[in-house]
């Protein structure tokens, strides 16, 4: 759920940090099934989670680097276009992420119920 | 979408030679499906106001090359209060050299204020290169640092020891004493070739007694000790035993060199042949002058002592409390 906000640098700062590692774990989810950047871009939207192109492009490169996703130029609707998988290396990290965050969001559910 | 067009090359431009077309192409593929998607849902061409929206929503071409870099800073966050400190450092010793040579070479010309105002309008260009140089050091050692991955090498036993607060020393005041120190030796090692540095207009008619000569070395050998010490202090704040011997070591040297020069009874002699001005008479001045050095040198030794018995009183005095915690019960090292 969203929550509104009054406009705060500290707070957006925070965000950004927050947000920066929850998109990578998004982009690696969404991954499982093949996707080109501009679609990739949509479905994250669509989720809640919208991305700046100028972000996600340059993620996707990092991550095709580190070995967790794999790219492919390919034609498709009379044009080429570059998708992206996630990698088998990619796919045991983001089983390792998925449960290092059920295991920060426990840990914070029971702070915060103290 | 000339616009378009326009835009990527722009993007192009600021891109990494070796990945430009891969990247321009990628970045053309998704936003042409994203205008399409666009037109779809709009059910007609985008005007050039859509289009500007959606690339404006993009980026700017230089922040959206920007992103594709792998090195986004050029001095990261770690080096970066260390860069600033060091950059204090370079920039005032530059105008404390400046100053300095700015008054020397007034004092070596016929136009004091113009030379002297010639020599300090030379900081800005100074304070350039020492700014310039700092910022390559330090993106270079973050460079090498990041590359090499030398950060979890590192080992603790390495840090410094535990230091007691009151041992602290004010690193302001030793980067001050090694400033002054080394204009003093910049000066001192001008004099041979302008003695007026020394002796002013009286140089004319006077001149430095022999045993200057055989003073000289040591005494430039103990000002860069003294330096060196200086700086030690400014690197690492804090009082040592090491560093209470070694000043103990250099006041009973300058006592040496003091001991010397007392011993040859002149210090400032006539030149052979040499006029003094009118209505002063030769014999007179320098016997004035030699009584003004035999006071000056007695009064150096005094100091000399009295810092002597200061710094055996404070290493003693540490000694004792640093045997006192190491004996008391969950003793700390001082």
């Amino acid at each position: 759920m969203a929550t509104a906000h009054v406009a705060d640098p500290a707070f957006d700062n925070l965000r950004l940090e927050l947000r920066r590692g929850f998109l990578t774990l998004a982009v690696l989810a969404a991954l499982r099934t093949e996707q080109y950047g501009y679609t990739l871009r949509k479905l994250l939207s669509e989720h809640g989670l919208a991305i700046d192109e100028s972000t996600l492009y340059p993620l996707l490169r990092r991550l095709e680097t580190q070995g967790l996703l794999i790219s492919e130029w390919r034609e498709e609707a009379r044009r080429n276009k570059r998708f992206y998988h996630i990698s088998e290396q990619g796919a045991q990290v983001l089983a390792q992420l998925l449960a290092e965050s059920r295991s920060i969001d426990a840990a914070l559910r029971g702070i915060l119920a103290e | 979408m000339e616009l378009l067009e326009r835009y990527l090359q722009a993007v192009r431009f600021f891109l990494p030679k070796h990945q430009q077309d891969d990247i321009v192409r990628e970045l053309t593929e998704n936003l042409v499906s994203e205008m399409e998607d666009r037109e779809q849902a709009c059910g007609r061409p985008l005007t050039e106001d859509e289009q500007v929206d959606i690339l404006r929503r993009h980026g700017h071409p230089m922040l959206v090359a920007g992103r594709y870099q792998t090195r986004q800073q050029l001095i990261g966050p770690a080096f970066f209060p260390i860069y600033v400190f060091a950059l204090k450092m370079g920039l005032g010793a530059s105008l404390l050299v400046t100053a300095v040579l700015a008054i020397v070479g007034s004092m070596l010309t016929g136009d004091p204020v113009r030379h002297f105002l010639d020599g300090l309008f030379a900081y800005p260009g100074r304070a350039l290169m020492v700014f310039a140089w700092t910022t390559l050091s330090f993106a270079g050692l973050d460079y090498a640092q990041s590359n090499l991955k030398l950060g979890p090498k590192w080992d603790p036993r390495t840090l410094p020891k535990l230091v007691r607060r009151e041992h602290w020393t004010s690193r302001g005041h030793s980067l001050f004493e090694f400033l002054i120190t080394v204009a003093f030796i910049a000066w001192l090692l001008l004099i041979p070739g302008a003695p007026h540095l020394l002796l002013g207009p009286a140089a004319s008619f006077l001149e430095l007694a022999p045993v200057w000569r055989l003073a000289y070395v040591p005494i430039l050998l103990l000002l860069a000790s003294a330096a060196a010490l200086s700086l030690t202090g400014v690197l690492r704040p804090y009082w040592t035993p090491a560093r209470s011997l070694a000043r103990i070591g250099l006041r009973a040297g300058t006592l040496v060199i003091v001991a010397i020069v007392h011993r040859a009874g002149e210090w400032v002699l006539a030149r052979p042949a040499a006029v003094a001005p009118d209505g002063v008479s030769l014999d007179r001045l320098v016997d004035v002058i030699n009584k003004g050095c035999e006071v000056g040198l007695a009064v150096t030794a005094l100091i000399g002592l009295i810092e002597i018995g200061r710094e055996v009183h404070r290493l003693r005095s540490r000694q004792r409390e640093a045997l006192a915690l190491s004996s008391a019960p969950g003793g700390r090292s001082a």
